[in-house]
Parts: C-alpha cells; sequence; structure tokens
C-alpha cells in the first residue's frame, strides 16, 4: 500500500475509534472497551515474546501488580488515579527488570516455565499479604462510573502501545530483538549486547501491562488475586497473539479481535465449552497455522511474490 | 549392489548434489573422496534415507530405496557407521551392540551375530561391560562399527571414518575394512584422507562441488597426477 | 514416644512424595526421550483418578483392582495423543509442545467438566480412614499402601527401561535418535509407546491419588505444577532424578503447610521452583538436560 494510503486509512480508523463510543452504550461499549485493552495487552505480550522468541508464559503477573498497586495506593494511601497509575508502572519496570536479570540468562521452555512460577508465586503472595491487599476478600476501589473515560484511557494506551510496536519494528533495536529469536548465539558473537536488549524489551512490556492492570482495576471497582492474577489472562495473550501471528504487528490485533470477539459469543452461553474450543483452536493453530493467521497471510503474499521471480541456482 | 542415477538432493531450497550418478559392485570396495564442502555428507545422508532427494533415483540389491527413511533402509540389510560419534552413550558396549541387532527375529539370532561380532573385535569383548561414552574415539569408532555388522549387511556404509583417529587407528580401522571385505562384504567409504581411500578402494569417485570428478580404479586415481595434485596435496 | 512435628510432616512428605514420583517419572521419561513438555500431565492423572471413581461407583470395582483397567485406558490415551498429534511436532522445539499440549489439557479439563460437573467426588471404601500405629506415629494406611505401590511402579519402570528390548530402544531414542533410527527403530512407534507409558504412570497416581482425596476434574493443573516441580529439581530427563525430586517436594509440601500455615504451602512450592530454575537448571543431582 502507498505511504499516503496507508496514513489515510489510519487516519480514518483513528477517527472512527475516537467517534464509535457515542454511538455506543452500556454493554456494548463496555465490550469495544474489553476488546481494545486486549488488542493492547494482546500486543504488549507480543513487544516481547513475539519478536525476542522468549514464551512468556507469566504476563499477568505485572498485570496483576499493576492493578494491586494502583488500588492499594488509591484505597490505603488515598493517592488519585493518574500517579498511582504512573507508580503502578515505574514499580512493575523495575519489577521487571529485577526479575530479567536471572530469568533472562535461561532459555527456551525453561524460561516459559520460570514465568509461570514467578506468575503462581505473585499470586500467592498477594493473596497471603493480606493485611496489605486484603487477600482472597478483595480490594474495592472507588467508585468511578465514566464509561467515556475508560474508554479512551485504554484507547490512548492500546494506541501507544501499537505505536510503539510499529516504531521499534523499524529500528534497530527492533531488528536486534528478531535476531535474539533466530539465533541468539550467532547475535551475540556478532558483538550484540543480547542482555541489554532483552531487558529493554522485557521492562517495557512489563510496564505497559501494569498499566492496562491498574486501568483495568479501576475500571471494575473491585479487585482480587484470583482474577487479576489469573493464568488463564496469560493465556489469552498468547493464543491471540499466536492466533493472528507473533512477531508481527497486526498478528495480535488480529487474534485479539477474533478470539475477543468469540469469547464474548461463547462464554455467557457455555462456559466449558468455550474453554473446550479455545483448546481445540489451539491444538488447531499449532499444527496446521504455525505463523498464526495474519502470519500465514504474510506467508502467502510472500510466496506469491517469489513465484514470480525464479529462484537462484547455487553454483 | 548399490546404484546412484542422476541424484540431486540437499537441503530445502539448498542444491548440494547436482546429478550424482555412481556405482558399487558386489564384493568392491569403493571410495568416494573430494573436498570439504564437496557434498559427501549430503551423499552419505541421501544414501542412508535422512535426505529425500529432488530427483533421481537410489537401487540397491535391485530394489529401489529412494526416498525410504533410514529404518526401513537398514531392513534392506545395508548398514553404516555415520560421521562423528554415533554410539549410545550410556549404554554399556554389549547394549549398544544388542542394539545393532534390533531387527532380528530372536535372540539366538542375536547372540549369534553377537559372538561372531566380539571374534572380529576382540577388544570390544573385552570392554563389553564399559560404558560406551567413556571410551576412547579409535574404540568407539570400533563400537560403531561392530554394531553395524550385528545386522548382518550385505553392504557397510562409512562416512568419514578415519576423522578425528590417530594414525595408528586409523590403520587399525582401515584393516577391519580390508578384513570385512575379504570375507565377501561390499563396502562404500566416504573419506577425506584420500590417499588412504583410494589404497584401499577397487574403485574410487572423485566427488567436487556435488558432482562426481573423476572416477577410476583406485590404483589409477592414486597415481594420477592431477589427482596427486589437487586431492592429495603433492 | 512423642515426635516433633517436624518428624511428622517429613514422613508425611515421604508418603506423599512416592505419589509424585510416580507421575513425575513419566512426565521426565517424555521429555528425556523425545523433548516434549506435556502439560496435560496432571490431566492425565485426573482421568486416572475419576475412571478409578466412576468404576467403583458404577461397577463396585474395588480401586485397587480397578488399576490395571486403568493403565491399560491411560497408555491408549497417551499412545493415541501421541501419534495423532504430539508426533506431528516431534522434530521442533520443546517450546511447541507446550502450546500443543497445553491445548489438549484445556480440551481435557474441560471436557471432564461439563460431562462431570465441577463437583469434588471421593471413593469411600470400607478401609479408607484406616490408620496404622507406628512406633507412636499414626500413619494413614492408604497413604503407605500408595507408597508402596508408587515405587512398585518406579521398580517396574526401572526394570522395563533397562532389561527389555523396547525399554532399551526408548533410552536408545532418548540419548541419539539418528543412531536408533540407523539400528532399524521405528523412533514414531517409540515416541507413542513412551507417551503410552508416561501416561499409563499418571494414571495409576491417579488412582491412588483417588484414594487419599478429594478429586474433581480442575485438579490436573495443580498436578501439572507438581510435576514440573518434581521433575526440575530432579533433573529434567532424568528419570531417576524423579524419586529425588517427589521425596523433597512432598517433604517441602508438608513442612510449609505445618510450619508457615496452609496458604504458605502454595507459595513455597512455586518459589522453589522459581529458585531451582534460577540457579540450578539441571536439578538437585546436577543431571537433568539443559538446553
Amino acid at each position: 500500500m502507498a505511504r499516503g494510503a496507508k496514513l489515510l486509512t489510519l487516519g480514518v480508523l483513528f477517527a472512527g475509534l475516537v467517534g464509535l463510543p457515542f454511538f455506543l452504550t452500556g454493554y456494548k461499549l463496555r465490550f469495544v472497551t474489553w476488546l481494545l485493552m486486549w488488542v493492547g495487552l494482546a500486543s504488549t505480550w507480543n513487544l516481547f515474546s513475539g519478536y525476542t522468541g522468549y514464551i512468556n508464559f507469566g504476563p499477568v503477573a505485572f498485570f496483576g501488580v499493576g492493578a494491586y498497586v494502583t488500588a492499594v495506593l488509591m484505597v490505603k494511601a488515598g493517592v488519585s488515579f493518574f500517579p498511582a497509575l504512573l507508580a503502578a508502572g515505574v514499580l512493575a519496570g523495575i519489577a521487571a527488570l529485577l526479575l530479567g536479570v536471572p530469568t533472562l540468562r535461561i532459555r527456551g521452555a525453561y524460561f516459559a516455565i520460570a514465568t509461570l512460577a514467578f506468575s503462581e508465586a505473585t499470586r500467592s503472595l498477594t493473596l497471603n499479604l493480606s493485611g496489605l491487599t486484603e487477600g482472597g476478600k478483595g480490594l474495592m476501589l472507588p467508585i468511578y462510573n465514566n464509561a467515556y473515560f475508560f474508554y479512551f484511557v485504554i484507547l490512548g494506551l492500546t494506541v501507544a502501545v501499537v505505536a510503539t510496536v510499529a516504531f521499534i519494528q523499524r529500528t534497530r533495536f527492533g531488528i536486534t530483538l528478531v535476531s535474539i529469536r533466530e539465533d541468539e548465539v550467532a547475535s551475540q558473537v556478532l558483538g550484540v549486547n543480547t542482555f541489554l536488549n532483552k531487558m529493554a524489551a522485557f521492562g517495557l512490556s512489563g510496564v505497559f501491562l501494569a498499566l492496562y492492570g491498574g486501568i483495568y482495576a479501576y475500571w471494575q471497582t473491585f479487585i482480587e488475586p484470583g482474577e487479576v492474577f489469573n493464568v488463564l489472562y496469560s493465556v489469552q495473550m498468547l493464543v491471540m497473539t499466536f492466533l493472528g501471528g507473533s512477531g508481527t504487528l497486526l498478528g495480535p490485533i488480529v487474534g485479539a479481535v477474533v478470539l475477543g470477539a468469540m469469547t464474548e459469543y461463547l462464554w455467557a452461553t457455555f462456559t466449558y465449552v468455550y474453554l473446550i474450543f479455545v483448546g481445540v483452536l489451539i491444538v488447531a493453530t499449532v499444527l496446521f497455522l504455525p505463523d498464526g493467521v495474519w502470519g500465514y497471510c504474510v506467508q502467502t503474499q510472500s510466496r506469491r511474490r517469489r513465484r514470480a521471480q525464479p529462484a537462484p541456482v547455487l553454483e | 549392489m548399490l546404484h546412484l542415477e542422476n541424484v540431486v538432493s540437499g537441503y530445502g531450497k539448498i542444491e548440494i548434489l547436482h546429478g550424482v550418478t555412481l556405482d558399487v559392485r558386489t564384493g568392491e570396495v569403493v571410495s568416494i573422496i573430494g573436498p570439504n564442502g564437496s557434498g559427501k555428507s549430503t551423499l552419505f545422508k541421501t544414501v542412508m534415507g535422512f535426505l529425500t532427494p529432488a530427483a533421481g533415483a537410489i537401487r540397491f540389491d535391485g530394489r529401489e530405496i529412494t526416498g525410504l527413511p533410514p529404518e526401513e533402509i537398514i531392513r534392506r540389510q545395508i548398514s553404516c557407521v555415520p560421521q562423528g560419534r554415533c554410539t549410545f552413550p550410556h549404554m554399556t558396549v554389549k547394549e549398544n551392540l544388542e542394539l545393532g541387532g534390533y531387527i532380528h527375529r530372536n535372540r539366538q539370532e542375536v547372540s549369534r551375530a553377537l559372538e561372531e561380532v566380539f571374534a572380529q573385535f576382540p577388544i570390544l569383548k573385552e570392554r563389553r561391560r564399559a560404558v560406551a561414552g567413556s571410551l576412547s574415539g579409535g574404540e568407539q569408532q570400533m563400537v560403531e562399527m561392530a554394531r553395524a555388522l550385528m545386522l548382518r549387511p550385505k553392504a557397510l556404509l562409512l562416512d568419514e571414518p578415519l576423522l578425528g583417529l590417530a594414525p595408528k587407528v586409523r590403520g587399525v580401522i582401515l584393516d577391519k575394512v580390508l578384513e570385512l571385505n575379504a570375507a565377501g562384504g561390499t563396502v562404500l567409504l566416504i573419506e577425506q584422507n584420500a590417499r588412504r581411500a583410494l589404497e584401499i578402494a577397487h574403485r574410487a569417485y572423485v566427488l567436487e562441488l556435488g558432482r562426481i570428478r573423476f572416477e577410476g580404479p583406485g590404483g589409477e586415481l592414486l597415481a594420477d597426477k592431477k589427482v596427486r595434485r589437487l586431492y592429495i596435496g603433492e | 514416644m512423642d515426635w516433633h512435628p517436624f518428624a511428622v510432616a517429613v514422613i508425611d512428605g515421604i508418603l506423599l512424595g512416592g505419589i509424585y514420583a510416580a507421575f513425575s517419572a513419566g512426565f521426565s521419561l517424555v521429555f528425556g526421550t523425545m523433548r516434549v513438555i506435556n502439560l496435560a500431565q496432571g490431566e492425565l492423572v485426573m482421568l486416572g483418578a475419576f475412571s478409578a471413581y466412576w468404576l467403583y461407583r458404577v461397577q463396585a470395582i474395588d480401586p485397587f483392582y480397578s488399576i490395571p483397567i486403568v493403565l491399560g485406558v491411560l497408555f491408549l490415551v497417551g499412545f493415541g495423543l501421541q501419534k495423532l498429534l504430539i508426533n506431528r511436532i516431534i522434530a521442533k522445539e520443546p517450546l511447541v509442545s507446550l502450546l500443543l499440549t497445553f491445548g489438549i489439557s484445556l480440551i481435557l479439563e474441560n471436557l471432564a467438566l461439563r460431562l462431570w460437573t465441577g463437583d469434588y467426588r471421593t471413593i469411600t471404601t470400607s478401609y479408607t480412614g484406616s490408620r496404622t500405629v507406628v512406633a507412636g506415629v499414626t500413619l494413614s494406611n492408604m497413604r503407605v499402601v500408595g507408597l508402596g505401590l508408587a515405587m512398585l511402579a518406579m521398580v517396574g519402570l526401572f526394570l522395563f527401561l533397562t532389561k527389555t528390548k523396547i525399554g532399551k530402544a526408548i533410552r536408545a531414542t532418548a540419548q541419539h535418535p539418528d543412531a536408533a533410527r540407523l539400528m532399524g527403530i521405528r523412533i514414531h512407534q517409540i515416541y507413542a509407546l513412551t507417551f503410552g507409558v508416561g501416561a499409563a504412570l499418571a494414571g495409576l497416581a491417579g488412582v491412588l491419588i483417588a484414594l487419599i482425596f478429594t478429586i474433581q476434574p480442575a485438579m490436573g493443573g495443580f498436578y501439572t505444577l507438581m510435576s514440573f516441580c518434581v521433575v526440575v529439581l530432579g533433573g529434567m530427563g532424568y528419570v531417576p532424578g524423579a524419586l529425588v525430586g517427589g521425596f523433597v517436594l512432598g517433604i517441602i509440601q508438608t513442612t510449609s503447610a505445618t510450619f508457615l500455615g496452609g496458604h504458605w504451602m502454595e507459595f513455597s512450592i512455586f518459589a522453589t521452583l522459581l529458585l531451582v530454575l534460577l540457579s540450578r537448571p539441571a536439578g538437585i543431582l546436577g543431571k537433568g538436560i539443559v538446553e
């Protein structure tokens, strides 16, 4: 697509998103807000895991940390929303960097399991520190019922995330991340400080996740550890990205919209069946569409382009 | 016995062998020599079924084996000693050898084959309880050869058997190859050590950049000035 | 004799640990042989537990007698899963198997929830609550028998892997798959068999668990995580390590429950897993496979 046409499409899309809430009410508005949040969450997950290839199985940990830091500051220290949210982001960033130091040294499946263990440990910890967090009873935040407020805050954050990914894709940072996924050792041999790059991406994704968590907490007004540290949320981020195509810009967006819509449709009617369906979807994606829906489209496009030129013969 | 007809093979889109035709007749020792990168490993992997040729055919003992996986090719009684250490490192010498006889129908056949192999490689009989991974390079190579022979194969392929071995040990390995041949076995030897490979070969081929460049009786190629200059370095 | 609570906790831990070792051994075997991480392991345990439960409820088959049936059924389930689904992604990295088996675990868990509801079930037989007092310590008979059977299963597995032709073929495939193929071993069959064996062990552990605890269809997740802990502690892919890992984990579980309180037990387990992964990924014995 030509540059001009691309900008025009983006502009129209943006205008549409800005104007949308004024045409929707109640349930539908909440649904679109929720969907936008998941587009952002999936893209955030993709920012680190999709590009570096380090599969983070516990992103919900940062989401939950963001939710609880925001909530505790607002409820117990009387801090107002935006400063509390900011603090949550900063704290999560620091936590991500601290976690990253020991964890980013290990690879592949072990990294995945370590992040899962961290996520579950954090959930358990939050549950047990009931003096601070009210534990299993849950924490009630100050009520703020402005649906438009939350729509625009989430829209803003999601646009920021997508823009960040788009920007990173074009910079050396982005290429370095991909090189880590393709062949980390080769990268290191070429002098790339893979550790710092991984840390940067990991920290950034941690901050974004926490910001979403904080907004979610204020939006839902009531949180408890089992929900904001729910492993299934991690799974959803992962599945949405994989379904759409990890390591691409649009992949997570496509995946989030598709899976999100399906969830809404199936959840209310058939609780367990929805999860069976997700399971089948994961199995099918792994077996038949390892590059995800969007990834598959990208591949077909490049395959068509390649067929136009004959492959060079190796002399 | 083994016939390759215009075999084209490689890894994905990268073509390494550009149409190789060669023969190994029953009872012969045939050597394939050539510099690094000429496609010797690819040739080995293609014959043994780890790679499927993009074009061409491979026939063994009159039957087509093109595209069969290794576990099926073995069942046609063609056995091999691949490059590098291929023993089962955490199992004993005896267990390694017994696995060589995996496709035999019953225990008696395996025991008989084991006895024969122990007779040919007395050192291995001595060290039969040793864990394979603790043996020296030369000893492991012998385990692999003996293991390949457990199959009672009609033909034996060896991929760079002398790699990384001390000169004396190399001599031992080559002696074994000649013993085998003297007993009626057919051998295809793929080897970078051109001189030794040509010395023991009835016939030989020179593989370079994925194509057969020279072929002829081993002695002839050994004496040929061009071959000596290019591949033996004199 | 009045036993110090720590000693009691340790004994309890050992009793549990045996069962953990049993189903984790299968997990380790599968990883060691095919580099597959089976996130559906807990669900296989759950299936074993529920098979025993339904056989008892509907056919009044004593759980101990249902063991052979469960072993057979779970073996077939595992064999089938491997043959139909997992074998397709064998050559790829373990991460792919993680995703695939996770999908399978979602399907199994929620299918079970749909069919049997989330209700908690127990198997109550004539001997359920029986206890024995040994040297002043009260031991639950079920737990002792559970440990005994679990150990028997481990011995059986050991003999299978070291003395039988197929067992050796499995080990050969784990040590050098290409060389194994050159022996004529059909490695895809071996993979299916291995997974089947792992599933059968999980099923056996499930029966034992059903005899000791209450069960419900969502129990799988906990046991999968336990498998991870055991296997990481004992060394990924190192089957004998599962014994060490199982006992250590059992003891950690019971001692943290006794001294820190029930809530902290969960945290202790996750924290242990994380610490071991970060400091000694090859496990306590240092024999695990680290990529």
